[in-house]
């Protein structure tokens, strides 16, 4: 049934969490790379734990995404891009052959980026930006724990332009966001992540190229700006 | 007949002991080469694992070498579990085979890792951080225990390697709360979890697994 669906003739699939999320971004950029229709649902930060969310996800977080195609409900990023490329990514536009040994380390990748990058850049946010009392050496932790992986990142891609054969897929596409927000963690004072790991920061550039990658940043930044008017405009009442 | 899987492990480390689970209840051949640390981080490691983590693993009858527990863990269901002993091969369960999965790695291990950091290993004691990483342990439990209403596996009506994937970081958790895990109470505040757990941990090759774990760990450090 699904192999007979293309973007033009299928239902628009339902992704829950708003594209200022690093998570439920990352899932809009594939959904972008493969031209598939989507609609967001956002779903405030106050109503996640709660009914009628917990319902399509009982861990209370985002993204989620609902394919009426098939009326399947995944969540967790991982599963939802891998459910994604196996349903719609027939002609492997930005994976390989299912079961194949390239299609293994896209996984692997994706699994390294979904367990260790977005939790430990996670917690390294958290404690630069969230945590209610300062704490030097938790933040300190984190943060190393960003430039260690960058730096795994760094080194893979030595020599290369993806990380997995010589294409765009979906594990290149999944740290895109994560790697954006260390950035903004980390670079002021004249340092640049960047320009440390100096084949991730190539890396990100290729991959802000994208068509389907760069247009979520852009809806990204264009988000911030106007949450940053609407806050500053809130101020001056 | 097949050659042994080698896969790179620790005594102690939760993560590996997962991928062994999925051996024994594939009853699939395995080498377990026991790495401390320090041996992660060396360049002959490197090759195997950039990340220089463990598990990975090395397939000689496929030639596949990788790492990422999730990632093995798929993979070996796919190779090797043709008759779909402890997997679905199909839609829809296969994609909420995966979630779970997915929802371990990402959302189980790095937490409750967290929570044994901030316990036992960081060099101050900071009670905000291990306050913030008791709560997400406890919400995992509450969330596994909420899915389990009604169930008896996560996925489907049989056992996968989605419910096999989180066992070996709730053993941990007697470690990793020491004194305070009776305060947990988790029997009684989650107690379709823990039918669950019991379920899990009757099984055979779980049992085998974890007596295998208990052994290496007790030789660890030597």
């Amino acid at each position: 049934m699904t192999s007979t669906l293309t973007p033009a003739t299928m239902k628009p699939l339902v992704l829950y969490g708003s594209l200022l999320g690093p998570n439920p971004a990352k899932v809009g950029m594939v959904l972008r790379s493969l031209g598939l229709p989507f609609e967001i649902k956002e779903v405030g930060f106050g109503d996640v734990k709660k009914e009628p969310y917990v319902s399509v996800n009982p861990n209370g977080r985002l993204p989620s995404l609902y394919d009426p195609n098939s009326d399947i409900t995944i969540w967790e990023s991982g599963a939802i891009i891998e459910y994604v490329i196996e349903t719609y990514d027939k002609d492997q536009k930005i994976s390989f052959p299912h079961a194949s040994k390239e299609d293994w380390e896209c996984k692997q990748w994706l699994y390294l980026q979904v367990s260790g990058q977005g939790p430990y850049y996670g917690q390294a946010w958290w404690f630069q930006f969230h945590h209610p009392t300062p704490n030097p050496s938790a933040l300190e932790r984190y943060q190393n724990e960003v430039k260690r992986v960058s730096g795994v990142l760094n080194k893979h891609l030595t020599s290369k332009k993806f990380l997995v054969g010589d294409k765009l897929t979906y594990a290149d596409i999944s740290f895109v966001t994560w790697q954006k927000s260390a950035e903004k963690m980390l670079n002021k004072d004249g340092y640049e992540i960047g320009k440390e790991f100096e084949n991730v920061g190539g890396w990100m550039e290729r991959l802000r190229a994208n068509e389907g990658v760069g247009s979520v940043l852009k809806e990204q930044s264009e988000g911030m700006a106007k949450m940053a008017e609407a806050s500053a405009a809130a101020k001056k009442e | 007949m097949l050659k042994p899987i080698v896969l790179w492990g620790h005594a102690m480390g939760p993560n590996p002991w997962k991928v062994v689970m999925v051996f024994k209840e594939l009853s699939l051949p395995y080498e377990h080469k026991y790495l401390e640390i320090r041996d992660m981080q060396t360049p002959a490691y490197e090759k195997i694992n950039p990340n220089g983590r463990v598990p990975a693993i090395e397939d000689p009858n496929t030639g596949i070498n990788l790492w990422e527990s999730g990632a093995i863990i798929q993979y070996l269901v796919h190779t090797y579990d043709k008759e779909n002993r402890v997997s679905y091969s199909s839609s829809p369960e296969k994609f909420y085979m995966e979630q779970w999965l997915y929802f371990q790695t990402s959302g189980q291990g790095p937490y409750f890792g967290q929570s044994a950091w901030f316990n036992h290993y960081h060099p101050e004691m900071i009670k905000t951080a291990q306050d913030r990483y008791k709560e997400q342990v406890k919400r995992v439990y509450k969330v596994l225990d909420s899915h389990l209403v009604g169930r008896k596996y996560l996925v489907g009506d049989k056992c996968t390697v989605a419910d096999i994937s989180f066992i070996t970081w709730f053993t941990m958790v007697p470690w990793m709360f020491g004194d305070e895990l009776q305060a947990l109470e988790l029997e009684s505040t989650y107690p379709n979890w823990f039918a669950w757990n019991e379920r899990l941990m009757a099984r055979d090759a779980i049992k085998k697994t974890l007596a295998e774990h208990e052994k290496a760990d007790g030789r660890h450090g030597e």
